[in-house]
Parts: C-alpha cells; structure tokens; sequence
C-alpha cells in the first residue's frame, strides 16, 4: 500500500498558518495512535459494532494529512465490520491497516520536525 | 403537532416534489433563523458549539473557524453528546453536531438523539449536522428532525460550514436590526400620531 502523505489540503484549510498544521499534525498522532490501538484490541475481541464505529470515526483525519489510501482501507473495513458480510477477509484488513498506520505516523512525525 | 409540522402546513405549495423538497428546506430555514432572532435580540455576540468526539476533526474545525470567523462568534468544543446537553443552559445560537456520536457511556446516544433532545431544551438554537457519510437518506431525516442544515465531511466542509455560520448570524444581526428599525418607526407614526391630536385640539379651542 501507498503510504505517501499530501498535506496541501490542510495547509490550504490553514490559510498559511504554520501553528494550525503542527497542532493538527500532534493531534493527528494522538488521536490515531490511541485509535489503533483500540482497532487492534476490538479485532481481537471480534467486537465488529465497536470496530466498525472506530473505522468510521478516524476515516476523515486520514483524508485531511492526504492518506487516500488509507481513508478508502478504513471504509473497507468499516463496511465488512458493520455488515459482517466478509468477516473472512477483515483481519488481513485490519493487519494491512495497522502495519500502514505505523508507517504514516512515522511519516507525520518527521513532517512536525521539518515546519 | 412538531414545530415542523405546523410550518410546513403554513408552507405555500409550488409543483413538483423535488421543488416542494427544496422550498420546504428553505421555508424552514428562514423560519428558523426568524424565531432565533427575536428569541436572541437581546444578545450581541454569537455563541457556536462544536461537537465531535473525533479529536482531529473537532480541532481542525476549531482552529480554521477561529481564524476565518469574527472574533465576535465564540467558539466551544465538546468531545461528547453529554458534555454539549450539559452546557445548554449558555444558550448556544448554533450546534454544529456529529451525526455518528460514538458511545462512550452506557447513557450516550447517537447525533440524531441529541439533535432531539437539543429541540426539546432549545428549540431556537439552530443545528447543522454533520457526517462523515455523504447519504441523502440521513440528510433528509436529519432535517425532518429539525436540524438547520445537513454537511458531509467532505473537502468543503469547512468552506460550506464557515459560510453557513456567516449567513446565519448575518441574517440574525440583519433581523435583529430590522427589528430595532421597526420599533423607531412604531414609535415615530405614534408620536405623530400624538401630535395630530394635540393640534386638533388646540384648533378647537381657539376655535
């Protein structure tokens, strides 16, 4: 997966304000790393609902620090979850989601220590 | 019968359905902001909830209404349904409220229930729902339960919101001053009105 980060969206949306993006980025590796911690938890617990509502609630940031790819992996997996239709194919989901994220985060800690 | 629902029946009927649809959005959003209006002339600044429980979301919104907004329209944020319900009682002029709230107590509810409950405490206090599914079906029951407006967070999302915020308390302030203008004129015709009288008298006393 592309793990490519685009933040000319939220550097538009910030009007220049360089103050803007770095406090979005921090909150994006908080509330993400402790988002995938909790993904990891309920897929081990096969809580689906919870699974599926945490997917839906982190979808938008992925978008905002330009991560298509991953917002488009989290609808994928917030669907199978919701519908439980392909509960079969949602761990490998799930396990391409969460070695991705890692890598993304990484990548917006290295955008902090470069504004 | 709801608020809506006696709106609606005041509503003028215009053809087709699509067009009712979107006259009757309309209507009830002019309707609405009119009933804010006369139920907030007496405050100045405009107060604006923010809830979310996505962190990033809920400071990304914060942080670009704050700069692109007057300084005039406070701005709170809350991480919970609850957390809002508690703080009605400032009077919030808008909601701007996440349609999927996840529940992190066994009491919270989803959007759509606070938006509920936000009418029954505050009926003037206009709500615009927003959701991360871009679903025509959620945006027409989001209306039908009262909210002002219905936005997906989509790329425009905070563009269309900013300029919704703009245009409401544009057209409060525009209201509240039309109002004001009303009152000067009452009170003009009725001096006039006064001094009419007064000379019609003194005319039939000199007579």
């Amino acid at each position: 997966m592309e793990k490519s980060l685009d933040l000319s969206y939220l550097q538009n949306i910030s009007m220049g304000n360089k103050e803007f993006v770095l406090k979005l980025l921090q909150t994006f590796v908080e509330q993400t790393s402790l988002e995938m911690e909790k993904i990891h938890e309920l897929s081990l617990k096969k809580d689906w609902d919870s699974l599926s509502a945490s997917a839906h609630k982190i979808k938008p940031s992925f978008h905002f620090v330009g991560a298509l790819e991953m917002e488009a992996l989290l609808n994928t997996i917030e669907i199978e979850a919701k519908d439980k239709s392909k509960l079969a194919e949602l761990p490998a989901h799930i396990s391409i989601f969460l070695k991705a994220c890692k890598e993304i985060i990484i990548a917006v800690k290295k955008e902090i220590e470069n504004l | 019968m709801t608020q809506e629902a006696q709106i609606a029946k005041k509503m003028p009927r215009n053809g087709s359905a699509q067009k009712e649809l979107l006259h009757y959005s309309s209507f009830l959003k002019k309707e609405k902001i009119k009933n804010h209006s006369n139920a907030s002339s007496v405050k100045h600044d405009m107060l604006v909830f923010l809830v979310d429980d996505d962190a990033f979301f809920l400071n990304a919104l914060y942080y670009y209404l704050t700069d692109s907004l007057s300084p005039k329209i406070r701005l709170k944020t809350f991480s919970t349904g609850e957390e809002c319900l508690k703080a009605m009682d400032e009077n919030p002029d808008i909601i701007v409220l996440d349609y999927m709230l996840s529940a992190e107590s066994s009491k919270a509810m989803n959007g759509l229930s606070y938006l509920k409950k936000i009418n029954e405490v505050s009926p003037d206090t206009l709500v615009v729902m927003l959701s991360a599914q871009d679903n025509v079906d959620v945006a027409l029951e989001t209306i039908n339960e009262g909210a002002y407006d219905y936005l997906s967070k989509s790329e425009t999302a905070f563009i269309r919101l900013k300029n919704i915020i703009k245009n409401i308390t544009e057209t409060i302030s525009e209201n509240i001053e039309q109002e004001k203008a009303e009152k000067v004129t009452n009170r003009l015709n009725f001096f006039i009105i006064l001094l009419l009288i007064l000379l019609f008298i003194i005319g039939q006393l000199t007579e």
